[in-house]
């Protein structure tokens, strides 16, 4: 059986690793290559990486970085940030990188989807999906979560799921940094709408907030700063889901 | 060099490539078909759609056919185990390269697609390779493949996954052993262990 997974993001600036509460304040936690190999060996089922100031700064590939991930990781990673051309997308899977992450680039050409994905394979492309609450549904939001872009999350995660995405990465803009827990209405009505694994981001604050996001359909939950400062471990957030009948690789 | 790695110009080289060395290897990517007629070991990676994937790999189609009369050890990965096979459905219904029997289709529905993440591997068949623990899945598309090469299997939902084929010295694991922590390094060490008759 399918297990669920835990993923720590590093959020990543000029190759440090940060987290932004609520995308601002940003804090240093360390080296990312180092980070990761702690991760793996704490038991993590992959590692993403967001570069969190390419959207922002316009900056460009992380190839260096994956490179050096890939020679010390032997679990699969993720990375986003600033990827805008398939040749980046390429760039990145051929340093060593098993997704590409792709999130304002995506809005604003979807066709970028399309092409990363026959390219690689639908499951090497990830879209990230920052979502915000707005009415009675809510809106997606670009630019590290900066701008409106009009777009309504269920269309806009079913039309990326249409092109070719493998996976939904998708954080509430509304619940990140809070440690209140997943958003569970927004996640149910997401892992609803499409057929590929959904992975829960944003407002993790203890290991049964996990389970929760598992029990709204999430295949998958990400978290950054309980992590990085060591609120609880990987191995208790494992333990908690499966107490609560999830499988985990353990 | 004791393993070739056959380049075909497709994501997840670089992952492969770590990997091996990892696991005590010396991997030399090769571009040209003729490269192989000398490699002790060969590996056929790839993370693509089967159509590129069989667009890059026919000009080693003969090398790799005379690998494995050779009977030198040769493991497909991911796609690289789905190129393996005589068709696949993707983009269209095309030929593969034929050294195994079956089809490549995509995963049924009902069950979530593309299969992403971790499961344990349940071995159905003795295999050099001795395929066990954990491995990680990423893919779309599954390898119908016959018992009699099939070697572990990874039940998704209601559909069984052939994780692990061999037909002498010829191997496929649908899983990504680069990416499976100790057990996918366990894996890759066993088959740079192995000696095919023309190593």
């Amino acid at each position: 059986m399918l297990t669920r997974r835990i993923i720590p993001c590093l959020d990543v600036k000029d190759g440090r690793v940060v987290k932004g509460v609520r995308f601002q304040e940003l804090r240093d936690a360390g080296d990312p290559v180092e980070q990761a190999r702690a991760y793996g060996a704490a038991g993590a089922d992959e590692v993403c990486f967001l570069d969190i100031s390419a959207s922002l700064e316009a900056r460009g590939t992380l190839v260096r970085l994956v490179e050096q991930v890939a020679r010390e990781l032997n679990i699969p990673f993720a990375v986003g940030g600033g990827v805008r051309a398939v040749a980046e997308a390429e760039a990145l899977l051929r340093a060593g990188a098993d997704k590409v992450s792709m999130n304002t680039a995506a809005i604003s050409d979807p066709a970028l989807i399309t092409a990363v994905a026959r390219l690689a394979g639908s499951q090497s492309a990830m879209v990230a999906i920052d979502a915000k609450t707005r009415g009675p549904g809510w809106e997606v939001r670009s630019h590290g979560g900066t701008r409106s872009s009009g777009r309504d999350l269920i269309e806009w995660a079913r039309e990326a799921v249409d092109r070719g995405a493998g996976e939904i990465l998708l954080t509430s803009m509304d619940h990140d940094g809070t440690r209140q827990g997943f958003a569970l209405e927004m996640l149910r009505a997401v892992t609803a709408a499409v057929p590929v694994p959904v992975i829960a981001s944003g407002g993790a604050g203890e290991p049964a907030h996990f389970a929760e996001a598992f029990d709204a359909g999430a295949s998958a939950a990400l978290a950054a700063s309980v992590f990085h400062f060591g609120t609880f471990t990987i191995a208790a957030v494992k333990e908690a889901c499966a107490a609560r009948g999830f499988p985990m690789r353990r | 060099m004791n393993v070739a790695v056959v380049d075909l110009g497709l994501g997840n080289l670089g992952s492969v490539l770590q990997a091996l060395r990892r696991a005590g290897g010396e991997p030399a990517l090769v571009t040209d078909p003729s490269s192989l007629a000398k490699a002790p070991r060969v590996i056929l990676p790839g993370v693509a759609a089967f159509g590129l994937g069989m667009e890059r790999a026919a000009p080693f189609r003969e090398a790799l056919h005379q690998a494995v009369t050779r009977r030198v050890p040769v493991l497909g990965i991911c796609l690289g185990m789905q190129l393996l096979f005589e068709e696949g459905d993707e983009d269209g219904r095309r030929p593969g390269l034929g050294l195994l029997p079956g089809r490549v289709t995509r995963l049924p529905q009902g069950v979530q697609v593309p299969h992403i993440g971790w499961q344990k591997l349940r071995p159905t068949a003795p295999s050099a390779l001795e395929p066990s623990g954990w491995a990680y899945f990423a893919h779309s598309y599954r390898c119908e493949a016959p018992d009699e090469v099939t070697c572990a299997v990874a039940e998704h939902g209601p559909v069984r996954i052939a994780a692990v084929v061999s037909q002498g010295t010829l191997f496929g694991v649908q899983y990504h052993p680069e990416k499976s922590a100790q057990d996918g390094e366990g894996l890759l060490r066993r088959f740079l262990a192995l000696h095919g008759a023309g190593a």
